[in-house]
């Protein structure tokens, strides 16, 4: 089956901005409006792995990936195993931000239950 | 010519003490001690052997310190780059207002160049303690969630909340007291790079 590819510095921004629309450009909110959750969506519906990928970019605030990966679960209420089920993370030049990727979703759904 | 000029000092130095050897044997003389007129070809040989042996190792130990030297002192230096990123932040920060793009571009740059340098490291074979490391990661990631992290609230929530940090037009606020908790972020990254070359500098 065909991957869903995202790549962040070319399908929205090399230069990620703030957390919501109305802090400045290319933030996070309108990613994941715009790219992340039509595609995370569409790749849930069809049962479809996709992959996101965070290389070049000239790097991320934390509030950007809260939002956008966070948002997810919290705004739009999708689920939290089949996103981490389907979902692969690539970061050669920050490999770190694949843990902290993974802990916002993890606590965007710890604060769903509640 | 430099060249030149240093072998035949050498050559003069190394002819002095043959000479110097010379006049002492021919105007003193040590009591209880004979020196043979004769040598085994044996003793010639083995004589040979030891001070070619000693020339090589010599030769051989101080190109590899030299070559050692002169790596670190570009890994050094390469870790005075990133010392340099760091403070040009911290005074962009010390402001009180910093774009969003370059707080974010300065600490992926500070991280990249710092994994380059594990890499060069590695290459070179004098690996860093894994315990320096995992403090500089640690205190990147707080110092970026610091610069960067706003809290999760909706507009209308926001007006009339003084919060320690805020965004408009892409351009991030800070009030005192997080410029202090940054400063103090700043301080300890800035030991921890110290930290780093004095380690580089040891191996």
């Amino acid at each position: 089956m065909q991957k869903i590819n995202i790549k962040i510095s070319r399908e929205f921004s090399p230069t990620p901005g703030p957390r919501y629309i109305h802090e400045g450009k290319f933030s996070g909110e309108l990613f994941r409006q715009q790219v992340l959750f039509p595609k995370v969506s569409n790749a849930l519906e069809t049962e479809t792995p996709f992959e996101v990928d965070l290389d070049g970019t000239a790097g991320y605030g934390t509030s950007f990936l809260e939002e956008s990966f966070g948002g997810l679960i919290r705004i739009h209420k999708l689920s939290y195993d089949r996103i981490i089920e389907l979902m692969t993370l690539k970061s050669d030049e920050e490999d770190y931000l694949i843990d902290d990727v993974n802990e916002y979703l993890k606590d965007a759904y710890e604060e769903s239950k509640k | 010519m430099k060249n030149l000029r240093s072998k035949v000092i050498t050559g003069g130095v190394y002819l002095s003490f043959v000479a110097f050897g010379f006049i002492v044997a021919k105007f003193i003389n040590i009591p209880h001690f004979e020196i043979s007129k004769s040598i085994d070809i044996s003793n010639i040989f083995s004589l040979i052997v030891a001070a070619w042996l000693a020339i090589l190792i010599t030769t051989v130990f101080e190109k590899r310190n030299n070559d050692n030297r002169v790596e670190k002192d570009l890994i050094i230096s390469r870790v005075g780059n990133i010392f340099d990123i760091a403070a040009s932040l911290q005074i962009e920060s010390n402001t009180g207002q910093i774009y969003h793009t370059e707080a974010s571009s300065s600490i992926k740059r500070i991280n990249t160049a710092l994994n380059s340098i594990y890499k060069i490291v590695d290459k070179c074979h004098f690996g860093i303690s894994i315990e320096i490391k995992e403090k500089i990661k640690l205190n990147l990631s707080d110092l970026r969630e610091t610069l960067t992290s706003t809290p999760v609230i909706t507009e209308e929530q926001l007006n009339g909340t003084q919060l320690p940090i805020e965004i408009r037009e892409s351009i991030i606020y800070y009030n005192r007291d997080r410029i202090s908790q940054i400063e103090v972020k700043f301080d300890d990254l800035k030991n921890l790079l110290l930290e780093l070359q004095i380690d580089i500098n040891k191996k």
